[in-house]
Formats: structure tokens, C-alpha cells, sequence
């Protein structure tokens, strides 16, 4: 999957952090340092950075990353910023203007960090900085109508208004996977095609990031909504 | 006013379908480089010759003592972090931290025997 460093001085988070990234088939680089980051920047490109904000020796998190964003190599590379749960919005704007572009508060969820990181990964920092706001916890949604008329265990075809395009990331809020009791998946667009004889689209969406946890509820239910019909 | 708990060990069992580098239930040795960890810096932390240093290493044994569950020890280091102490403050705490340290140690054994 991806190359991401990681500056972070505490052993017992860098264990953590990094079992949950090396379960996702992320390639992890262990840093303990700003210096050892900055070496290990200058040898090798990484899609992602994760930084403490606090680190040792009297170097802070902000000042590795303006170091990291005034070298043009890595100005566009996302950062993602670990830190305590005291963190005050001056800190956050602060983050922001030297250039991070994430943020996640410690103790975290497991599962919410790696999606986190598989949300920032697939941002483009190519056009414009963006920054997740997940500190203030604003969550943006998009509204359209559509209709799931198949489901397997790879993905799902939808019925839609809205033609998506193909490649796109998406997720669906759907009862659906309340009854199945997983949350709603992301799910990647394998094709998009106008519906023969109606308006509207046929969407054929797989399943992507979903873990064999996840996957167990959705085998499961299949057979029992097989055996019903049948 | 409520108490804080001692112990709350919801994050750790978030952990328990991780493994750690030999496929080992990460909960396992992530506790025995917590304990080994913790136990070096609460050393630091007494030696700690500056305000500045002091509050560096409360502030990493803040974090990695709340992944532990540790609540109350974890409130301590962010007391700790965020203040500023006389010699004779920081020796109180210090020796509440120790106090504390070991009933997190006991409590993540017993949580290890039930996880096992």
C-alpha cells in the first residue's frame, strides 16, 4: 500500500500506531527524532507523515513541519498530526498555517485512525492545501437518492440519479448495513453506465478497506437472506 | 464529585485483533513495552533538570499511559505536563505517580490473565 513515516518518541505509541498501519499493508519507517525524520526524508519519498506534535530534545512538531514543507521535495506530501488531548484551537490553527493538513487526538480508536489515514491518503495535495478538520469533528455529507438492488460479498450494484465517476471513493448511508451491524464500508466505483430504458445510472461499487471482522457479518447475512428466500 | 477510575481497559481490548511483529496478540507485548518504558521515564521524570524536560516526558507518558487505560495515572501527566511545580511538589507527585504505576501494572496482569 503506502510509505509513510513516522516521528513519534513514545515506544508504547509507536508500537501501536505502527501494528495498526503494517495491518493495513502500509510500509512503516519508525522515526523517533525530527533528525532521524529528516534523514530518512531525505532518502526516500513517503506518501504520508505522521508527527507528534510534542517531541523530544526541544524541537516542537510545528518546527519539523515547516522544516519538512520548505524543502520544495516534500512540500506537497500530507501530513497528520498525533497529539495529547489538551490540544487548544491555537495549536490547531497553528498546525494548519505551517502546513499540516490532518489531525488526530491520542488515546485513538484503532479503526478510526487507519481509515483516517486511508481518507488522507487518496487527498490530492496537488491543487490546494486541505486540512480535516477532525478536531472540531465537522463531518460534510452529500445527499442523493439511490437504490442498492444487489449485494455480494465483493460490493454492490446501485441504482443512482447522479453519475459517479468511475475510480471515485464513496460511502452510503444505508439501513442495510445497520441490519448487518458494520458500519457503512467505503466502497470504490468499478463502472457507471446509464440505465438501458429508464434515467438514471447502474453503479457497480466494491467493497475496499474492509476487514475480515466486517466481512464475516456481510457472508453471513448473504447466506441468511439466501436461505429465507429459498 | 465522581471519582476517577483507576483503570478503564476499553482501549486496550480495541487492540485485540492486532498482532505485533512475530503475529502475537499486540496487547501482549505492547504492555511489557509500556511497563518497561514507563518505568524509565518516571526515573527521568526524577532527574528531570528542567521545567521544560519535565514536561515533555509527562506529556509522552500522558498518551501512552491512556492507551494503557491507565485514566487517573494518564490525569496525572497532563497535571504534570501543564504545570509548574517547587521541588517539594514535584517529589509528592512523583511518588503518587510510582503509587499509581504499580496499581496499573497489577491491573493490566490481571486483564492479560483474562485476555489470554
Amino acid at each position: 500500500m503506502a510509505k509513510i513515516l513516522l516521528l513519534e518518541d513514545s515506544e508504547t505509541m509507536l508500537k501501536i500506531i505502527s501494528s495498526v498501519l503494517n495491518s493495513k499493508g502500509h510500509q512503516v519507517t519508525l522515526c523517533k527524532t525530527p533528525i532521524d525524520a529528516l534523514e530518512n526524508l531525505q532518502r526516500e519519498k513517503y506518501e504520508l507523515i505522521i508527527s507528534d506534535l510534542v517531541l523530544p530534545g526541544g524541537t516542537s512538531g510545528f518546527d519539523f513541519i515547516k522544516t519538512v514543507r520548505n524543502k520544495p521535495t516534500f512540500a506537497h506530501t500530507p501530513i497528520m498530526v498525533i497529539t495529547g488531548q489538551r490540544m487548544e484551537k491555537k495549536d490547531v490553527e497553528k498546525a494548519i498555517q505551517v502546513g499540516a493538513n490532518g489531525f488526530i487526538v491520542k488515546p485513538f480508536n484503532p479503526d478510526i485512525f487507519a481509515e483516517k489515514v486511508a481518507a488522507m491518503l487518496t487527498t490530492s495535495l496537488k491543487s490546494a492545501k486541505t486540512v480535516d478538520y477532525s478536531i472540531l469533528n465537522a463531518v460534510g455529507l452529500w445527499e442523493a437518492d439511490l437504490k442498492i438492488v444487489k449485494l455480494t460479498e465483493q460490493g454492490m450494484e446501485i441504482k443512482s440519479q447522479l453519475l459517479v465517476p468511475v475510480d471515485t471513493k464513496i460511502k452510503i448511508q444505508s439501513a442495510c448495513f445497520k441490519e448487518i451491524g458494520i458500519e457503512a464500508p467505503w466502497l470504490k466505483i468499478l463502472a457507471c453506465k446509464r440505465s438501458a430504458g429508464t434515467e438514471g445510472y447502474d453503479i457497480t461499487v466494491k467493497f475496499v478497506e474492509v476487514t475480515e471482522k466486517e466481512l464475516n457479518p456481510i457472508k453471513a447475512w448473504i447466506k441468511n437472506s439466501v436461505k429465507k428466500a429459498s | 464529585m465522581e471519582t476517577l477510575k483507576d483503570f478503564d481497559p476499553s482501549m486496550l481490548d480495541e487492540l485485540k485483533e492486532y498482532k505485533d511483529e512475530h503475529n502475537r496478540d499486540l496487547r501482549f507485548s505492547l504492555v511489557e513495552t509500556y511497563i518497561t518504558e514507563t518505568g524509565r521515564l518516571i526515573d527521568a521524570l526524577k532527574i528531570a533538570s528542567t521545567d521544560k524536560t519535565f514536561s515533555e516526558i509527562s506529556h509522552s507518558l500522558k498518551s501512552s499511559t491512556a492507551s494503557m487505560g491507565g485514566i487517573k495515572l494518564s490525569n496525572l501527566f497532563a497535571t504534570l505536563e501543564h504545570g509548574t511545580f517547587s521541588q517539594f511538589e514535584k517529589a509528592k507527585h512523583i511518588k503518587e505517580v510510582e503509587q499509581l504505576f504499580l496499581n496499573l501494572q497489577k491491573n493490566l496482569q490481571i486483564y492479560l490473565k483474562t485476555a489470554a
